[in-house]
């Protein structure tokens, strides 16, 4: 099979670890080196041709071949039926409404947080039980990492020149997590997106780190599960401030506290939205937007009125609802992952097509 | 035996762009303002806006204020601002 991709050559194993980083093709962590035979792998499952241009990523321009997402999903360990999820997440990423090129600059503190939904979920392995945001999945982990080393090797996502994020966080090295359709009791991620059931897609969204949140579903009514989820999503440091998508991970105990009390996703959406406010006279001290700003929140709310309410969903499809993780205890942990506002990191699905 | 590594870094997309017209002078000329509305600048743009009109004195000022800061200015607004202008200034504050 014909590679247009310089080769490098390394003397042993520990040798091509080490050529990895000194070519700055990692951002950190150890790298599977990025071998014929593997690449090839890939390529062959893939069936498509490695010249084929995905897009071209920011903000360093690099245009992504099949064949460089290829070399980089090996450099995560990915197994070759993860790639065309990879894929699909890049081709999200590329879509103007997510703003990947400011996304990968902004001093805030957001990744793409990329959502698995849809069959491939049982038959790849993905881990929706205990730690699904977190360690122990092949798949979620090399998945994320893939992604990642994307936005690094081909993106040219280097911090400080030119990524600016003022702190970064763990999710910019794999961030990834997956459905849970049986412990979800509305209708699949996929479906709400505008997918077919039987489809498998991946949904990205630019978010921070996620944020536990402790809502009592094993012992308190739905009512005291939406205040609490609320009350995380409306804080004043938040860019949600100013509108735009955030992602909500549910428990499964909290997505049945919330079912069983008869509420449809959307009549969740809808009551976080109507109780995730602050008064104006709060609002007013987070400055980072001027009065005069397009996405200031006095453009929803009169600024004149203290007790008016600020809100930070402006919209039931801003709060993307995610059901995953173990049954827990009866604190009914869930995982807010807040986004970028207004500015960008809008969420994106694509459907993923396997060979 | 030695292991061969192929290298995971995307080529950069190579724009074609026309070759820059060099102005002699900015007195009188066409001034494209884009700015980005970032609270941190507001004082600073409007001073230099202000400055460049009392000492330039342009023909025409074409401003663009972007809407969101953080995403480039639409397309269409700045292909109007390019053949509406002879010079811009380009405002990023952060």
């Amino acid at each position: 099979m014909q590679l247009s991709s310089r080769v490098f050559e390394a003397a042993d194993l520990e040798a091509a670890v080490e050529f990895c980083y000194e070519q700055k093709w990692t951002d950190g962590l150890p790298v599977v080196p990025p071998t014929r035979g593997a690449i090839e792998r890939i390529l062959a499952y893939l069936k498509r041709d490695p010249d084929e241009i995905v897009g071209v990523v920011p903000p360093r321009n690099g245009v992504a071949t099949i064949e460089k997402i290829a070399i980089n999903c090996v450099m995560a360990g990915c197994k070759p039926e993860y790639v065309p999820i990879v894929i699909a997440a890049v081709e999200a990423m590329l879509e103007e409404r997510f703003n990947l090129n400011g996304v990968q600059t902004t001093t805030h503190a957001c990744a793409p947080l990329c959502v698995v939904s849809g069959p491939a979920v049982k038959t790849l392995g993905f881990n929706t039980r205990e730690g699904a945001l977190g360690h122990g999945c092949r798949a979620a982990a090399t998945i994320g990492r893939a992604v990642r080393l994307i936005l690094w090797n081909i993106g040219g996502g280097y911090p400080g020149e030119p990524c600016k994020t003022t702190l970064g966080h763990p999710g910019y090295f794999s961030f990834c997590v997956a459905e849970d359709q049986d412990a979800n009791p509305w209708e699949p991620l996929q479906v709400e997106r505008g997918f077919q059931s039987g489809d498998t897609v991946v949904t990205v969204t630019a978010t921070t780190a996620p944020y536990s949140v402790a809502t009592g579903a094993g012992y308190s009514p739905a009512a005291d599960v939406l205040y609490l989820l609320a009350d995380s999503i409306a804080t004043l440091g938040s860019n949600n401030i100013t509108g735009g998508d955030m992602v909500l991970v549910l428990g499964p105990m909290a997505a049945k506290n919330l079912a069983d009390a008869g509420l449809t996703k959307l009549q969740v959406q809808a009551e976080i939205m109507r109780l995730a406010t602050r008064p104006v006279r709060e609002a007013k001290r987070r400055r980072s937007i001027s009065a005069t700003h397009p996405m200031h929140w006095s453009k929803v709310v009169d600024a004149n009125d203290d007790e008016a309410r600020v809100p930070w969903v402006r919209s039931p499809a801003n709060l993307v609802i995610v059901v995953s993780g173990g049954w827990g205890s009866g604190a009914g942990f869930c995982a807010l992952c807040s986004g970028w506002g207004a500015l960008g990191g809008y969420t994106v699905s694509k459907r993923v097509e396997f060979p | 035996m030695s292991i061969e590594l192929f290298d995971p870094v995307g080529e950069v997309e190579v724009v074609q762009r026309q070759a820059v017209r060099a102005l002699q002078s900015l007195k009188g000329k066409r001034v494209g303002c884009i700015f980005n509305q970032h609270v941190s600048a507001l004082a600073f743009w409007k001073a230099l806006e202000s400055e460049i009109e009392k000492t330039l004195q342009p023909a025409s000022v074409f401003r663009i204020y972007k809407a969101n800061t953080w995403a480039p200015a639409p397309r269409a607004e700045a292909n109007r601002l390019l053949e509406a202008t002879d010079y811009a200034l380009v405002g990023v504050g952060a």
